[in-house]
């Protein structure tokens, strides 16, 4: 059996998971990535989404069409990603995000387990064996595959390289930053500019010490660890300044960057914020991403002067 | 302690009684309308939800009238309300406004916090006392409003209902405690069934979506009354009282609402925050109740609601009647809704011309 696996949206960076569980459950099942976005993705799902939808979730559409059309694959795999993290909540969109699919391809076969974190990290298991259950009927089997596998990592990204110096924090959802046509490869446009992009990634601080500032915790998981990273790095690292990533129509962004335009504003941290949508071109976020840095290079090397005209 | 709390249609007439009925001077803001939008858009992050704006709106008008302390619910689902009372207190603390704002948030932020944010306004009485009667009240409310939307195509003189209607409303903020307004709504609802009526088949349109611009008639730009003036009768599934049923008392007593346990059994079985599932199902249930129309109502960016309109786009050769998506922001226009909503219902008129039913309604 071919299962497709879309590497988009809320499922990015979840793949290698669900790819070596379903080869330690099954050995005839096949998984496909439908890889990186393209533009033709893109293209397909602006024109299978209604036009409110958040930009990544059109993008998610096309890797799912793309799936369905050119791989032909049996089965796509979409867990209900309906928390990721202790007391918090998915956003809406991607909770609901396997409704949508199945409504809109009602000819596909939509596998659809439950991924529910919000009362602790140990309901891995209930999802895996709800999951297994697709591809086996042995239930003593499973459960020991199960049981040795909890132990590997559920999201897994490329971690960022931190320097001493130069350091740009770009905030924004793991699918957006780590998403090179959505996000018009900002990481690489700020290292050619000769800065040290660092981006916040899942389970790596302890969030013990951090929600104290906020006026109430997050309850959305993206936005709890946005932030906490947010909250980590200024006080741990040496920033230059910050870029958030928003993407339009996203409602976790609506609230979540203007908390931290608010808190940058209070530490006196240059920032910027860029707002992507399926019209945005290569060359005006460049521009304005050099635009950005410019201005921060000009306030380093006018730190102690202080202008005599008063 | 001058307490004031936001406005979402006819909410007003049961918390105004209900704190008056704590010992507090209550100040009700201005009704909504447009400067309670532009001043709400200053001060508000851009690509928030309307709702979240006018209530911004609200508190600084109740303020200038004299308010020094606002209620607002809290939550912690996935839906945005959630994190409105939170935001909206560093919003206006930077904003420079002196007040106090009492949020109180749901138990699943512990029960200590919940009782310090709820103490300071509901320490004062009894609440078992007082609590029954608040809920009696919100059902007449309701009821008087369903009778409204039941009589304004059928009056005979026109614009009868709604000259008792804004009587109604106007009066409510002269009252003063629970008998008081107990006695308003009665003595409204004797003259509402008073109303002469001329008996016509008429066809109803059923309104579904985002409880806030479905229940604040400015919001909406008062579809209920455009769609009623054209002759339909409008049912809709959403109301303060279905609200507190569905979120403070079924929970309670361990029950479900059965549309939506039936209906949306198929098509979204969790809850994704929100109404989202609510819309879903009681769009299904008007169509199965011979409805001739579904207008779905909603916020700009409104997240459950983007995903029930997706779906009901994708259910819409499934379902047998017209389905009407519209999305508010504050740049609507009551033009442009009236256009769309004359063309809605005329093509909902020629349809059943020609099927001689409306029973029969299909895309087919």
């Amino acid at each position: 059996m071919k299962i497709g696996i879309p590497n988009s949206f809320c499922y990015m960076g979840m793949e290698k998971f669900l790819a070596n569980f379903l080869s330690k459950i099954s050995d005839e099942s096949e998984v496909i990535f439908s890889g990186p976005t393209t533009n033709e993705m893109v293209e397909f799902g602006v024109q299978n989404s209604i036009e409110e939808i958040c930009m990544p979730a059109k993008a998610f559409i096309g890797h799912v069409e793309y799936l369905a059309k050119y791989q032909k694959v049996d089965a796509i795999l979409l867990p209900r990603l309906t928390s990721l993290r202790y007391r918090t909540y998915s956003c809406p969109k991607i909770i609901g995000i396997p409704d949508l699919v199945k409504t809109h391809y009602a000819n596909m076969r939509i596998i659809s387990p439950e991924l529910n974190l919000r009362n602790g990290m140990s309901y891995v298991n209930d999802f895996l064996v709800e999951l297994g259950k697709h591809f086996t009927n042995d239930k003593r089997r499973l459960k020991k595959i199960v049981e040795g596998f909890t132990n590997s990592e559920l999201l897994e990204y490329f971690p960022p390289i931190v320097k001493d110096k130069k350091n740009i924090l770009v905030l924004g959802h793991s699918y957006v930053i780590f998403d090179n046509n959505l996000n018009k490869g900002i990481l690489q446009i700020i290292k050619d500019s000769g800065y040290n992009p660092i981006y916040p990634l899942y389970h790596h601080i302890s969030d013990k010490d951090i929600t104290l500032e906020l006026p109430k915790p997050f309850f959305w998981s993206t936005a709890q660890n946005i932030y906490e990273y947010f909250y980590w790095a200024q006080k741990n690292l040496k920033l230059d300044g910050v870029v958030y990533l928003m993407t339009f129509g996203c409602g976790i962004d609506s609230i979540l960057e203007e908390v931290i335009r608010r808190s940058c504003k209070i530490l006196n941290l240059p920032y910027l914020c860029i707002t992507l949508d399926e019209h945005s071109a290569n060359v005006g976020i460049q521009t304005r991403i050099e635009a950005f840095i410019d201005m921060i290079g000009w306030r380093r090397e006018n730190e102690d002067y202080i202008s005599t005209h008063g | 302690m001058k307490i004031t709390f936001p406005h979402m249609g006819n909410l007003y007439m049961i918390a105004k009684p209900l704190f008056e009925e704590l010992g507090f001077e209550v100040i009700v803001p201005p009704p909504n309308n447009r400067k309670t939008l532009e001043i709400g858009k200053n001060y508000s992050p851009e690509f928030i939800c309307m709702p979240f704006k006018l209530n911004i709106g609200n508190f600084v008008q109740a303020i200038e009238m004299g308010a020094d302390t606002i209620v607002m619910f809290g939550g912690c689902g996935p839906c945005r309300f959630g994190y409105y009372g939170a935001l909206q207190k560093e919003i206006l603390k930077d904003a420079g406004f002196d007040v106090q704002m009492i949020v109180i948030e749901p138990l699943h932020y512990g029960i200590e916090n919940f009782l310090s944010e709820a103490g300071k306004v509901f320490a004062k009485k009894n609440l078992i006392g007082i609590l029954p009667k608040i809920y009696s009240l919100a059902k007449m409310i309701d009821r008087i409003e369903k009778r409204v939307h039941f009589l304004r195509p059928r009056e005979m003189v026109k614009g009868n209902v709604d000259r008792i209607y804004n009587r109604f409303r106007i009066e409510a903020l002269k009252t003063k405690g629970i008998e008081q307004m107990k006695k308003l709504t009665e003595a409204t609802t004797v003259l509402l069934d008073n109303v002469y009526v001329v008996d016509e088949n008429v066809k109803k349109i059923g309104i579904v979506g985002e409880i806030y611009t479905i229940i604040d008639d400015f919001a909406n730009l008062n579809i209920e009354k455009i769609i009623g003036d054209m002759g339909y009768e409008v049912e809709r599934n959403l109301y303060i009282s279905y609200w507190i049923d569905n979120h403070l008392i079924y929970p309670l007593l361990r029950k479900k609402d059965l549309v939506v346990k039936r209906y949306s059994k198929d098509i979204m079985e969790n809850l994704i925050g929100g109404h989202a599932r609510e819309t879903i199902a009681y769009a299904k249930w008007f169509e199965s109740k011979y409805f001739a129309g579904i207008v779905h109502v909603f916020p700009l960016t409104c997240m459950p609601e983007i995903v029930a309109k997706s779906v009901l786009a994708d259910l819409r050769n499934e379902l047998r009647v017209p389905l009407l998506h519209i999305v508010v922001d504050e740049m609507e226009s009551d033009v442009g809704l009236k256009t769309r909503l004359e063309a809605f219902l005329d093509l909902i008129e020629s349809r059943s011309e020609k099927s001689g039913q409306a029973k029969l309604l299909s895309w087919n």
